[in-house]
């Protein structure tokens, strides 16, 4: 309690605070930043997040999109799933096509990213060639790959012809097909793995190198011990987005494989594939839906792993 | 008092005044602009539509119609997602088994009493009747149907000592061992179709009770499944490297295949010195070829449903199911017109209107789940084709036929419509 000869303790009005606990300052500071996300999240609840929750709830259902009447089939969908040899074709496929189009994506881009970084005449030009089947849309590459893949008129059999090979059904004949649509995942996408590593390889600082050469280090013994490791956050991110993107593989099966009318093909069946034909071919939606959350399911187990593996040793 | 100059320029200000008022005021008196759309999933049909939609607007000035063509299979999944969304076309061009399921779940109105008349009188034949009913009302009215006959190369046969085409299985083999260049032909599942139906057997078969289930697991099944597989492997006569269908046959890499009649249109264009001709499909047990109608509808969508079924009247009148045979190859669906100048002019479409005593008609059955059997069924057939141990191997074609029929009759029990 004050005493009378104590001083008088000059009154100051205390900092306004909020219900939430924090100045009405900072409140008003998280409300703008919420309030200027908001348009954007709002479209992405709508576009991404809704669609995903009703995507997954529909897996539970029998529905054929036509009309309003949904069963309820628990895990139905799902079982009949495991036990369809069509999904079981298309879970392998998709598998050896992602396993190969990440391996040799991200093999090959590294090698090529390290050639190109060390400073060779014209790496520029590389980097744009590499670069432009990125940036060139999907349906009009298969097309030209499609004919390249022609079994009697394509170049790329008259050019084994001239080496003394036997041209090959390269669209028509099961394990061949897979490989053709494998050769076309992994030169699309290469030069978008190459300019991540050469992003990756630039933010390694020069000391390291230098330190590494005033020590003995030479070639291999460097890249090994100090770019690969630097490397591994970049390595995790094109591991990661190539493994998303090659489990998403849809076009180059469709425009090349599929049943076109015509078409000399042999169906690689995918899981993108395969969902789109139960989902809109045979208008089992629910089905569809089920395979849509495995999908889901598949990428995110394979993607923490990839964090897990690529981790950086603390 | 006004000059001359002064009434000569009234006058014409005048004038000037009524012809501004009668282009302003003109157009809300002349009759509305009617704008209507066709999709159709057969490009080929797109320059027929096109004159048919420029001949319509010369009799009716104030329809619009804009036509959109699609491949066939890229056209379907285009109606599963505009359909019932209420945003598809004024028109469809499409047959029954794509359409079933919009059909019952109420997206297509049932016809209209004239083309509903129409239908049922003599211009088609009683098999489209069946096709196009559902719970005892019509939907949709018959425009082209697909035919197969058997397309031959003439100059091919006769290197080969051939002056004919083989009219039965034995013969089929035996044509397949002498000719240099076998034959061709995509679309698996239809494709055996045409070798299962002679055999004695069909893809679905009706029950009694208005149900199904698979018919081809049976001795029919295996016969024609252990055809083509020989077809395949012991008398070489498909080359998986050979361009398909058509194309295989235009370039003269084919010396026979199966398909409808808008070869004839493509042949013209793409290789008009072709020496060709069609005969009917061979026989075995039975004999007979599929008739698949192609069908226009109105959507329920459609805000000028009277004005679309007056044009495609109009498409179906005689001349102009005439002009469709002449410009695209593709048989018109009505029978009640006469060919014959056409028919003169492409001999080869003889083929195509030839009935005789004994050749039967079957087609895709008007059930939702069709496509999804035929295309499972077609997966498994291509498996077969390839696995040359079924060759002389009556055990694996047996499981084979087992296992396909099985699960056409799961997908026709998951949807309700299987009995034994």
């Amino acid at each position: 309690m004050a005493s009378v000869n104590e001083p008088a303790r000059e009154l100051t009005a205390p900092a306004p605070v909020a219900h939430l606990g924090i100045s009405r300052r900072t409140l008003g500071v998280y409300l703008f930043c919420y309030l200027g996300l908001a348009p954007v999240l709002v479209l992405f609840v709508y576009l991404r997040v809704i669609p995903i929750i009703t995507t997954l709830a529909a897996g539970f259902y029998n529905w054929d999109m036509i009309r309003p009447i949904r069963v309820f089939l628990g895990l139905g969908n799902y079982i009949e799933l495991l036990r369809d040899p069509n999904f079981q074709n298309a879970l392998s496929n998709t598998a050896i096509l992602a396993a190969g189009s990440v391996i040799l994506g991200t093999v090959l881009a590294l090698g090529l990213a390290v050639t190109v970084n060390a400073r060779i005449t014209g790496a520029p030009i590389y980097q744009l060639i590499y670069f432009l089947p990125v940036v060139t849309p999907w349906v009009p590459v298969t097309v030209v790959w499609k004919w390249i893949y022609d079994a009697r008129y394509g170049p790329l059999n008259q050019a084994l012809a001239a080496l003394g090979i036997p041209g090959q059904a390269w669209l028509v004949e099961d394990r061949l097909a897979l490989i053709s649509i494998l050769i076309v995942m992994v030169w699309k996408t290469l030069g978008y793995n190459l300019i991540m590593f050469l992003v990756g390889l630039n933010n390694i600082p020069q000391e390291y190198y230098e330190a590494a050469v005033v020590d003995g280090a030479r070639g291999s013994t460097i890249f090994r011990y100090i770019t690969l490791p630097l490397l591994k956050p970049m390595l995790l991110f094109v591991v990661v987005i190539s493994t998303i993107n090659a489990f998403n593989v849809f076009t180059p099966v469709f425009m090349m494989t599929s049943d076109i009318q015509g078409a000399a093909a042999k169906l690689v069946r995918t899981l993108v594939y395969d969902m789109w034909e139960n989902g809109f071919r045979y208008f089992r939606v629910g089905y569809a839906s089920a395979e849509a959350a495995l999908l889901l399911l598949i990428v995110l187990v394979l993607t923490l792993m990839n964090m897990r593996l690529f981790r950086e040793d603390r | 008092m006004l000059g001359r100059r002064s009434r000569h320029l009234g006058v014409m200000g005048v004038c000037a005044l009524l012809v501004a008022i009668m282009i302003v005021v003109a157009p809300a008196y002349s009759a509305p602009t009617v704008r209507l759309s066709l999709w159709g999933g057969f490009p080929e049909i797109g320059p027929f539509y096109e004159k048919m939609a420029a001949d319509y607007r010369r009799a009716n000035p104030n329809v619009e119609i804009s036509i959109l063509t699609h491949p066939l299979r890229d056209f379907e999944r285009k109606l599963a997602a505009t359909i019932p969304a209420d945003t598809a076309a004024d028109i469809l061009e499409i047959s029954t088994y794509a359409l079933q399921r919009f059909i019952e779940a109420g997206f297509i109105p049932a016809n209209p009493p004239a083309t509903d008349t129409f239908l049922k009188g003599k211009a088609y034949p009683d098999a489209m009747k069946t096709i196009n009913t559902y719970q005892r009302k019509s939907y949709g009215i018959p425009f082209f149907q697909g035919r197969q006959v058997l397309f031959w190369n003439i100059k091919m046969f006769q290197e080969a000592g051939l002056t004919r085409a083989p009219q039965t299985w034995d013969e089929l083999i035996d044509y397949c061992q002498k000719l240099t260049r076998k034959g061709g032909g995509s679309g698996v599942g239809e494709k055996w179709w045409f070798w299962l139906y002679p055999a004695g057997g069909t893809i679905i078969e009706q029950r009694p009770g208005g149900k199904y289930r698979a018919g081809y697991g049976n001795q029919a099944g295996r016969d024609a499944l252990k055809l083509y597989v020989d077809l395949v492997h012991k008398y070489r006569c498909d080359d998986p490297t050979l361009k398909r269908d058509a194309e295989a046959f235009a370039l003269e890499q084919a010396a026979m295949f199966t398909r409808e009649s808008w070869i004839i249109g493509f042949v013209r264009n793409n290789n008009p010195g072709l020496l060709y001709t069609a005969a009917l499909l061979p026989k075995s047990r039975r004999w007979g070829t599929i008739i698949n109608p192609v069908n226009f509808y109105v959507t329920r969508s459609s805000r000028n449903a009277d004005v679309a079924w007056d044009f495609i009247n109009f498409m179906l009148r005689p001349e102009n199911q005439q002009q469709l045979l002449e410009m695209t190859g593709w048989m018109p669906a009505r029978q009640d017109v006469e060919y014959k100048e056409q028919i003169r002019k492409a001999p080869q479409f003889k083929a195509f209107f030839e009935a005789p005593e004994g050749y039967e008609f079957y087609w895709y059955l008007p059930i939702g789940p069709f496509d999804e059997i035929l295309t499972k069924l077609a997966a498994r057939l291509e498996r077969a084709y390839a696995d040359k141990s079924l060759v002389d191997n009556p055990a694996g074609i047996a499981r084979v036929i087992e296992e396909a029929a099985n699960e056409t009759n799961a997908i026709l029990r998951r949807e309700g419509l299987y009995s034994e």
